[in-house]
């Protein structure tokens, strides 16, 4: 593995938080994306779908992105930072940056047994910059959602919405990815964002290390539940790995 | 040189094979030591314990079993691999043959004999779209299979069946591979490969018998069957379908009959004598070659078979076909679906347009009424060009219409005649074979010996008219009689195939009023039931618009219908009939259907009156609008029970108090609930299951349903209706994500079930008290995480220990089949005995939750 550059990050530590306007989010989202992925229409044939777009899934967005506004039921927020790290066989470690040299926290990437990567593989061994991202779209919309499905009767339009909160998220994500491509000078689809619990990561139980570190809680009122879940519901946190070779491994 | 199983085959003897296998090895209860380690993993016992497999194999062969299985259903590398013993596949397998092999030696005697390597379904649905389980590819599958089949033949196997497969797509693989590996090593292998289908006639993805025979026949499979899932009566028909469209050879090894939960076990009680007695038929009568047992079978029910089928050969199997053709193309009347419409306008008889064409030659226009009856889906076209004006002879004009028309229209004609010489005009003109329209037996048949003597030697089918020297026949009893002489003279004297002929029992009009015709419809259809009770493969048709004439158009219409549908369920194959006037009488508004119904089925006295008095109105000007349509419109003729199913359906809240109040006039609330409502959102559950609903239009649809039944709440209040059942429900304790659940919950309360919803984040003492105090059917948990998914284990256990006994059913992205299996199994190696249950969404949990609920009743 190579490590041939050399990344200088704008700060060390988290930034400040950012925010978006809920009804330019809604305005600008990618629709088909919603529809197909979310909404079900990616299981409809081509002819089926051009109809429901039509007929049931614009006129529905278009209702329920003006209520979304009205109620003020999205508070879109993220940040990001960015701490010095070394690594050491399938281990992680970051240090504090006031010193290089406190352990803050050490994570553990499990090393893959067909592809025989870990994720600690894409981070300079002697010294490197480790990014970190959080966003949530806050705790109304999927209390809205749950209202409709359990009290009111409106399944599918708490089915909508659902589908809408979790793609928020992942815009507001996308976002905050790019802010940090463009902070360390990389193209645009360099690097990888990786959340814990999923393949190749630490388990969800050592999210709230990372979570304490990144002061999550005080930032975006983000908390964590005995499962370690996330509360809100609909929120992510991140690991942005920028080495040029990293994938998602399984 | 035929390899000598497929010889037996050929030569009709009967093959048997043995009986279930998993339950024989636990009769003997191996221990752990004898399985060396792998714990429930039976295909190690053919290294660890041979001599018990053997002592098995052996008590199948002295049952009289032909072949048997070796034990390798679980010995593919992936399936050996979830016990950590993938590398020894080939090595597994081949000791399997080897003690098969052996044990024929053994105890085979001198009777045919084989080995039949058993490959059983690797786990992987590569043509689903599961995350998981559609990861392999077709090389990888077909490496497995290769491997596994090349064990099974190193080490004796005669023959190789895959069986109980799920998913075609892993079938063709399998065959793929078994094929490449025989030109590998230069040796021809008889295949049998045998499916798995529900009662319904579905594999677990959806596929049909049709859908089988295009993956395995022509990729060169020698045996087609089915296994497991069913007994031999829900089999039934499956088989039949097999026997009817395959041209291989069938293979079918029931379970012993449908399971009965028994504290949390299934248990198979068809006898041994039954078994048998269901299954010789198969054989003796329908032409099965390959029988034997699957689960819940035993050497016993082998036995039994064996002495039902000796000196028993199999059926033959009767292909039938009846291919009718014009110069551009044909069609197989036997494999035309049933009623087969022939085109009534081409008819000097009967349509003015139609005479005046003909007498004037004016050929094109002629065309175009044919065109007209094609485009609205006639298979035949029946052409008459009877006219006395004719300037020419009408054998003449025949031929001229039949050379006309033979090189433009693709669909066959029905020559309609009794004369001979215009028969034989038609005959002299057409390059295909046609439909002769008709014979009878008057004066002695003379006339009818003729026609006879033409289709014996055109090869033509006839439509035979229940007429004789005593004139038409009225009563059902005297067309059955002429109809029997019609077909000793037409099969017995003339050599027409049954299937050639299609008896005409007649439909008087029911117009005239006259009392003693007022039964003249039912005597027709009770004339059609016994033709093919009597002779089931002879044919039947009618000119059904006979029955209205005389009455207005509008009035005729409805009759005509209604006549052809009943027909139909009667047994009528053939219909002449005006394609364009074609109706779903079940769309028909039900006071039509009733006024029809009671003239045509003579269930009033002053029925004809009534029905005619009824398009006296005015407000019938919407009968004539009546448009063949498929899909559910409120027309004037739809309905309230059809608007009702099709809100739900068609997520359509518009009119809905309107019409539940309309059916609260002849209905009673828990009716429409029961019979219309819910029948309609298990609709919705099978389309979505199929693919053909998504998920939001299922939820829209549950809104009707909830809107409809809040509407009928007052009324159902007062029938005091109970719910179906009742469960509660909740999101594991530690997981925030219940949307799945919510979704769960919404549709089974629309699906008549009461849902205690406790919520997220639930502790298991929570839930424990929820259920003491609701006494629930069953408990629902969710989770989408591995982590939170363990709380589902210690919920199991802790009802365990307090001595609860309520289903579990479990769903969420991490949990699976597997997972319920799992957490079924307590620490103290017991099982919970009301079990756990894996449930993919809303439907497959209200499918659990009523065989649970029904089965505490």
């Amino acid at each position: 593995m190579e490590y041939d550059y050399f990344i200088e990050p704008p700060f060390f530590g988290t930034g400040e938080v950012l925010k978006w306007n809920a009804a330019a989010l809604l305005e600008n989202l990618n629709r088909e994306r919603l529809f197909k992925a979310w909404w079900g229409g990616g299981n409809l044939n081509e002819t089926a779908y051009a109809s429901a777009q039509k007929e049931e899934f614009t006129p529905a967005y278009e209702r329920l992105a003006a209520c979304i506004v009205k109620d003020e039921l999205v508070d879109a927020r993220g940040f990001y930072g960015f701490f010095p790290v070394i690594s050491e066989k399938e281990t992680v470690s970051i240090l504090d940056p006031s010193d290089y040299h406190t352990e803050l926290a050490a994570f553990t990437f499990p090393r893959m047994e067909k592809s025989g990567l870990s994720l600690a593989d894409y981070i300079r061994p002697e010294g490197d910059v480790l990014s970190v991202q959080a966003v949530s779209i806050g705790a109304l919309l999927s209390e809205r959602s749950r209202d409709f499905l359990q009290n009111q009767g409106r399944y599918s339009d708490g089915f909508y919405l659902n589908g809408i909160a979790n793609f928020l998220v992942e815009t507001i994500a996308d976002k905050v990815s790019a802010e940090i491509r463009r902070a360390l000078g990389l193209s645009r689809d360099a690097g990888r964002r990786y959340s814990f619990g999923y393949s190749g990561l630490p388990g969800l139980e050592e999210q709230k290390r990372l979570l304490e570190l990144m002061g999550v809680e005080e930032r975006l009122g983000i908390t964590l539940t005995e499962g370690f879940q996330m509360e809100p519901e609909h929120s992510t946190v991140a690991v942005f790995v920028h080495h040029p070779r990293a994938e998602y491994l399984s | 040189m035929k390899h000598p199983y497929l010889e037996m085959i050929n030569n009709r003897e009967p093959i048997i094979f043995d009986g279930a296998l998993g339950t024989e090895i636990q009769k003997f209860e191996p221990s752990k030591k004898d399985f060396g380690g792998y714990d429930g993993c039976n295909e190690y016992l053919n290294i660890t314990r041979p001599d018990l497999i053997e002592t098995i194999h052996c008590k199948y062969l002295e049952a009289g079993a032909h072949v048997i299985e070796t034990n390798t259903f679980g010995a593919s590398r992936p399936k050996l691999e979830e016990f950590g013993l993938g590398d020894r596949a080939l090595e597994i397998n081949k000791a399997a043959a080897a003690v098969a092999r052996g044990a024929i030696n053994k105890c085979g005697g001198t009777k045919n004999r084989f080995v039949c390597g058993s490959i059983g379904p690797t786990g992987f649905l590569p043509s689903s779209n599961d995350k998981e389980l559609s990861t392999v590819t077709f090389e990888k599958l077909a490496d497995i299979f290769q491997e596994q089949a090349q064990g099974l033949l190193e080490g004796g196997a005669d023959l190789l069946l895959i069986e109980t497969s799920q998913d075609l797509l892993e079938v063709r693989a399998a065959i793929y591979g078994i094929r490449r590996l025989e030109r590998l090593t230069n040796q021809k292998i008889p295949l049998q490969v045998q499916i798995t289908m529900d009662a319904g006639g579905h594999m677990l993805l959806g596929s049909d018998i049709y859908a089988f025979l295009g993956a395995v026949q022509a990729m060169g499979a020698d045996i087609a069957g089915l296994n497991c899932s069913t007994g031999p009566d829900e089999m039934a028909p499956w088989i039949d379908k097999l026997l009817e469209k395959s041209t291989l050879p069938v293979s079918m090894l029931p379970n012993a009959g449908l399971p009965c939960n028994i504290d949390g076990k299934a248990v198979y009680k068809m006898e041994s004598a039954e078994f048998a007695d269901k299954v010789l038929p198969f054989v003796a009568q329908k032409g099965v070659s390959v029988v034997g047992g699957c689960c819940g079978t035993s050497p016993d029910h082998i036995r039994a078979l064996a002495q039902a089928l000796e000196n028993v050969k199999a059926a033959r199997r009767q292909k039938r076909s009846c291919f009718l053709s014009t110069s551009i193309s044909g069609i197989d009347l036997e494999q035309a679906s049933r009623p087969i419409i022939i085109g009534e306008r081409l008819n000097t008889q009967g349509s003015k347009k139609t005479k005046e064409h003909v007498l004037n030659r004016n050929f094109d226009e002629l065309y175009q009424i044919a065109k007209e009856q094609i485009d609205h889906k006639s298979s035949l076209v029946d052409i008459c060009v009877a006219a006395n004006e004719l300037d020419v002879s009408e054998a003449q004009t025949m031929g001229d219409v039949v050379k006309f028309l033979s090189d433009r229209i693709a669909v066959p004609f029905c020559i309609d005649t009794t004369e001979p010489a215009v028969l034989e005009a038609a005959l002299y003109k057409s390059p295909g074979s046609v439909l002769i329209n008709s014979i009878n037996l008057e004066h002695g048949g003379e006339k009818a010996r003729k026609i006879l003597r033409l289709a014996a030697d055109f090869g033509c089918p006839v439509i035979a008219l229940t007429i004789d020297d005593a004139g038409m026949a009225a009563t059902a009893q005297r067309k059955l009689e002429v109809a029997s002489a019609l077909r000793k003279l037409a099969c017995d004297e003339f050599g027409l195939p049954e299937h050639f002929l299609y008896i005409d029992p007649l439909v008087f009009t029911l117009a005239t009023g006259e009392v003693h015709m007022a039964g003249a419809a039912n005597e027709s259809l009770k004339a059609l039931r016994m033709i093919k009770k009597s002779f089931p493969n002879v044919r039947t048709a009618m000119g059904v618009s006979n029955v209205s004439f005389g009455l207005k158009p509008k009035a005729r219409r409805i009759l005509n219908n209604l006549m052809l549908h009943h027909a139909v369920l009667a047994g009528l194959d053939a219909a002449i009939y005006n394609p364009l006037h074609i109706d779903d009488v079940n769309k028909y508004d039900s006071k039509i259907r009733e006024l029809g119904e009671d003239l045509l089925l003579d269930r009033k006295r002053d029925a004809l009156q009534r029905f005619v008095e009824f398009f006296e109105n005015e407000t019938v000007s919407a009968v004539s609008e009546i448009k063949k349509t498929t899909s559910v419109q409120s027309t004037l003729l739809s309905s309230p029970q059809e608007r009702l199913r099709g809100a739900v359906l068609n997520r359509d809240k518009r009119g809905l108090t309107e019409t539940i109040r309309e059916l609260l006039k002849t209905t009673a609330a828990t009716d429409i609930l029961n019979t219309i409502l819910l029948p309609a959102m298990s609709e919705v559950g099978e389309k979505m299951a199929d693919g053909e609903m998504i998920l939001p239009f299922v939820l829209q649809a549950a809104e009707v349903m909830k809107e409809a039944v809040s509407i009928l709440e007052p009324h159902l209040k007062e029938a005091g209706s109970a719910a179906k059942g009742k469960i509660v429900i909740a999101t594991v304790y530690g997981d925030v994500h219940d949307i799945g659940k919510n979704l769960v919950a919404s549709i089974l309360r629309n699906q008549g079930f009461e849902v205690v919803d406790l919520g997220k984040q639930v502790a298991i003492g929570t839930i424990v008290e929820a259920v003491k105090r609701e006494k629930p059917d069953a408990v629902g948990l969710s989770a989408l995480l591995v982590t939170t998914s363990r709380q589902m284990a210690e919920c199991v256990k802790e009802f365990s220990r307090l001595g609860i006994n309520v289903p579990v059913i479990i769903g969420g992205a991490a949990v699976n089949k597997e997972f319920a299996s799992r957490i079924t199994r307590l620490d103290n190696g017991s099982d919970y005995a009301s079990g756990v249950y894996y449930a993919r969404d809303a439907f497959d949990t209200s499918k659990i939750l009523n065989s649970v609920s029904s089965s505490k009743r």
